[in-house]
């Protein structure tokens, strides 16, 4: 508990300094460029990081192929045609519950 | 009171505009629901700590990192790669911090701060949208705060139910899905130019490569890789497109 605990303050604490960091100083300081086209690329770098980790790996181990990944192709390329969040895991939650059905059935 | 700033032709903070931030990113709070849902489950099922992963929402609020820090715990990662994976994915919010700043930038810094603490992809990202039609500084930041309010609170119900309820769920109702598919649905509309894709497509391959890497290091190497590789891309873009 307290090691998890100290270990989720630090997390809080250093994330809500990374929000605050630009809105607060921006006023004065600019970033260099190389800083800046490395920072726009941390959000798909990550992202899709976490994708692979969720969804094709299960505690580290691959994943056996199944619905979650046909789902998962739905989903993207819904995001990828509607840009819409809203649709995107519509899609995917619909296509994960249907997939699921047409398999038990 | 008297260190308010004098209001300007739109209001010094306009609830019309904290309304239509909320409206806009409506469908962005529904799906943290069942993210928040699959978040409370994979906190009750992981050896971490109940209260301190209900409580890593409302101090922490970023799913993917509190996913992450939840995932590495109950691996038996070491503090400092949990803490350090934690902060690398949370490291994106200094480009939104920077992106938004223009939004906070009439506001004193004892509101900019707490409500810098809002800042999550999809306030994000609705907010900026917006920016592209609305000029006004202040009605900017009215929108992002009623943006940024409304999916935390989305976020602190679907955590805390998911918490309360997460051994009941029934498997049928795939919640744990909901976790990748909001990386999805996050990961796809960032990937907008050539460097964003092959940073993207890096860091996923490298990601999945480096799933052995010792401590649990694995993201963390992919996502180094990526943006080494999409900044190489940068550089030589303009080159190459041609032949392209």
């Amino acid at each position: 508990m307290t090691a998890d605990l100290a270990i989720v303050l630090v997390v809080a604490l250093g994330t809500i300094a990374m929000r605050a960091s630009m809105v607060t100083l921006l006023a004065d300081v600019t970033i260099p460029p190389r800083a800046e086209q490395a920072l726009s690329l941390v959000a798909p770098a990550v992202l899709a990081g976490l994708v692979a980790q969720t969804l094709f790996l299960d505690h580290g181990e691959p994943r056996p192929f199944g619905t979650w990944y046909l789902a998962g192709a739905i989903a993207a390329v819904v995001a990828w045609r509607t840009r819409s969040f809203g649709w995107t895991l519509l899609a995917g939650m619909a296509g994960v519950w249907l997939l699921e059905a047409l398999l038990q059935a | 009171m008297s260190a308010v700033p004098e209001p300007t032709r739109n209001g010094w903070f306009s609830l019309a505009d904290l309304r239509a931030g909320a409206r806009a990113i409506l469908p962005l709070s529904i799906g943290a629901f069942p993210f928040g849902l699959a978040y409370g489950v994979t906190v009750v099922e992981s050896s971490m700590d109940n209260v301190v992963g209900w409580l890593a929402s409302f101090i922490v609020l970023a799913g993917a990192s509190q996913l992450a820090i939840s995932d590495l715990l109950d691996q038996g990662a070491p503090w400092f790669i949990v803490i350090g994976t934690a902060l690398i994915i949370n490291a994106r919010f200094v480009m939104y911090s920077g992106a938004l700043a223009p939004a906070f930038s009439e506001y004193p810094k004892h509101w900019r701060i707490p409500l810098a603490h809002f800042m999550t992809d999809q306030a994000t990202v609705t907010s900026l949208l917006h920016d592209q039609r609305e000029r006004d500084r202040h009605r900017r930041f009215a929108y992002y705060v009623g943006a940024g309010l409304s999916f935390a609170v989305a976020w602190w119900i679907g955590t805390t139910i998911g918490v309360i309820i997460g051994a009941t769920i029934p498997e049928g109702l795939q919640v744990g899905f909901a976790a990748p598919l909001m990386f999805i649905a996050l990961a796809v509309p960032s990937i907008r130019d050539r460097a964003a894709l092959i940073a993207a497509v890096v860091g996923f391959s490298v990601t999945l490569m480096a799933k052995d890497a010792p401590m649990n290091t694995g993201l963390l190497i992919g996502a180094a890789a990526g943006i080494a590789f999409g900044l190489l891309a940068k550089t030589r873009g303009p080159e190459v497109r041609d032949d392209g």
